[in-house]
């Protein structure tokens, strides 16, 4: 499959999900989240290397959707997988990082709140 | 003379990038605002690029939301951020015949890819990114303040260019778009 059809894919099932967020089923929203996020992960995987800008594109949306379907190990694994590659685009560099530290505040603040709370 | 009319219905025939659910979704949150302050029919003000000068108002009737559909979109932020995904790619359409065919998703939504009508997704290479943004109730000049920060936010991504933006402000009546190329 090309990355047009996987990404296709992806745009459905990502789609569903935000549906489904509106009309208030979280569950069936992070299923079609995951979904989303592996078929854009087979996109990206089948995508041309001179094609840099949509490698940057669909490279960020994996990792969203992934803290999307409630797999933040899943995002930042993917994460660090498409910062190592050399012909990352900058602005797709900079979005993924400010992901992970965003996503990583979040958490810490998120433990922080727990730990006061069974204190 | 006759206005032209914004087209909130059926927005996934004309934009590919669009799923039947998604779109009756966004419309119908898009009503819910205009219901918020206003009775159809409306105009509202588009203002837009010079070459695109082909309205300075447009009009927009929509079907009265029942309680039910009020209560389903009781978040205020929510339902606006919707709203604005219907009328500023109803708006974009038809100043400039530009369609949604592509969408991606970023951590706090997604952002569609334009391109002609007609137009396959092959990748994003030579598509346009839209970024779009809503406010329920707020003054012309924060409508104008919002289009700014979008702006800066699209150029900050220099590889992503060419950007739109676009903003509506459902109470100001007040649609802006702009181009960052």
């Amino acid at each position: 499959m090309s990355w047009t059809e996987h990404h296709q894919k992806s745009e459905r099932f990502a789609a569903d999900a935000e549906a489904a967020v509106l009309n208030g089923h979280p569950n069936q929203a992070h299923d079609a989240y995951r979904r989303a996020a592996q078929e854009e992960e087979r996109a990206v995987a089948d995508l041309s290397p001179k094609k840099v800008r949509t490698l940057g594109i669909s490279a960020v949306s994996v990792v969203s959707l992934y803290y999307k379907a409630g797999l933040p190990d899943a995002a930042q694994k993917a994460a660090q997988k498409y910062l190592n590659l050399d012909e990352l685009p900058d602005f797709a560099r900079e979005q993924l990082v400010q992901i992970l530290g965003s996503t990583t505040l979040a958490a810490a603040r998120a433990a922080a709140v727990g730990a006061r709370a069974k204190r | 003379m006759k206005k032209p009319r914004l087209a909130l219905h059926d927005l996934h025939q004309r934009h590919p990038g669009l799923t039947p659910a998604l779109a009756a979704s966004y419309r119908e949150a898009a009503c819910v605002c205009f219901d918020r302050h206003h009775r159809s029919p409306i105009l509202l003000r588009l203002e837009t690029e010079d070459e695109w000068d082909l309205a300075s108002e447009v009009l927009v009737r929509w079907p009265r939301s029942d309680e039910r559909t009020l209560a389903a979109w009781a978040n205020e932020i929510d339902t606006t951020e919707a709203a604005a995904y219907a009328v500023i790619l109803a708006a974009v359409e038809l100043i400039s015949g530009l369609v949604a065919i592509g969408r991606a998703e970023t951590l706090t939504g997604a952002d569609y890819y334009l391109a002609p009508a007609g137009t396959a997704l092959e990748d994003f290479e030579n598509c346009y990114r839209l970024e779009i943004s809503g406010l329920d109730r707020a003054p012309d000049s924060a409508v104008r303040r919002r289009l700014e920060q979008k702006l800066a936010q699209a150029a900050r991504g220099q590889s992503q260019l060419p950007a739109l933006a676009g903003v509506v402000g459902f109470d100001a009546k007040l649609i802006l778009i702009s181009r960052l190329d």
